[in-house]
């Protein structure tokens, strides 16, 4: 749990290393070495310095340290200038510092909340200029 | 007044071809220029998208600005760009793309830095921080301004 001090109610130390599978509720930081997969609806920080190689799945993540695997956050995905992180992405929200190294695709959009997509309603078509022609007329 | 224009003159900056990538020095106010490698033409100027802009190609040694509101739907080449609108296209960056909050693109990326505000929708795939450019220093010894920032 992210308490108002910031702090997380479970952290993996700088000198831990852990293979497998966890889940949380409210809040993780892994400050050492992960392996595996990550399922949770909390807060993730992976803290600078770290490296995970893992899938992960969670509410929202803030990344500082080094990842490698496929990242879906609910809420929101924050790339700090010193993070590195090789792997697709998808999330509502993202917001990435200069500096940082992303290799991957990439999904941001409102519809990528976890939820199936609506039939594409809210998707936005390319404009052509047969259509934009037409729309002057 | 002579003098002036002489200052404006002696200014120099560094550009990459977009054609053949070759550093090659040219006059700030450049327009465009033939690369001395490939002999290919290449556009210098800045582009400020305001509106709607439509084609195949766009490829500019200079910085390239999408205004919010406005789209850009083309295959984009630039040193630096700013995204406040939607583009729709692949887009290379030698410098750093930064995506306002008002930003969409759809498309892959590729650049040296990349800056997103916390709103803007992006789809593609992204290669960011792989290209390690520095331009070279002047041969002349002239002042010359970096295009990257």
């Amino acid at each position: 749990m992210t308490g108002a001090n910031g702090e997380f109610s479970t952290t993996i130390g700088p000198d831990a290393s852990f293979k497998g599978e966890i889940t949380f509720e409210k809040g993780l930081r892994i400050l050492g070495k992960f392996e595996g997969h990550i399922k949770a609806k909390g807060q993730l920080h992976i803290g600078e310095g770290a490296k995970v190689q893992a899938d992960v799945d969670t509410g929202s993540a803030e990344i500082d340290g080094e990842m490698k695997g496929n990242l879906i956050a609910k809420r929101r995905i924050q790339l700090s200038s010193s993070s590195r992180l090789e792997g697709d992405l998808e999330t509502a929200r993202l917001e990435i510092a200069d500096g940082a190294v992303f290799v991957g695709n990439c999904k941001v959009s409102p519809q990528s909340n976890g939820k199936p997509d609506p039939g594409q309603s809210g998707k936005k078509t390319v404009p052509t200029v047969g259509s934009v022609a037409a729309a002057k007329k | 007044m002579a003098l002036s224009l002489r200052r404006i003159r002696a200014k120099k900056k560094i550009v990459s071809c977009t054609h053949c990538s070759e550093w090659m020095e040219v006059g700030a106010l450049a327009m465009s220029v033939v690369c001395p490698k490939c002999r290919q033409r290449v556009i210098i100027e800045d582009y400020q998208i305001r509106s709607y802009h439509a084609s195949r190609k766009l490829q500019t040694c200079g910085n390239v600005v999408v205004y919010k509101g406005a789209t850009l739907s083309a295959s984009t080449k630039a040193a630096n760009m700013t995204v406040g609108g939607s583009v729709w296209g692949d887009v290379e960056v030698l410098g750093k793309l930064e995506v306002r909050k008002s930003g969409y693109m759809r498309g892959d990326v590729r650049a040296s830095r990349l800056v997103v505000r916390e709103g803007a929708m992006l789809e593609g795939y992204y290669e960011i921080g792989l290209m390690k450019i520095e331009p070279p220093r002047s041969k002349t010894g002239a002042r010359v301004e970096s295009p990257l920032t």
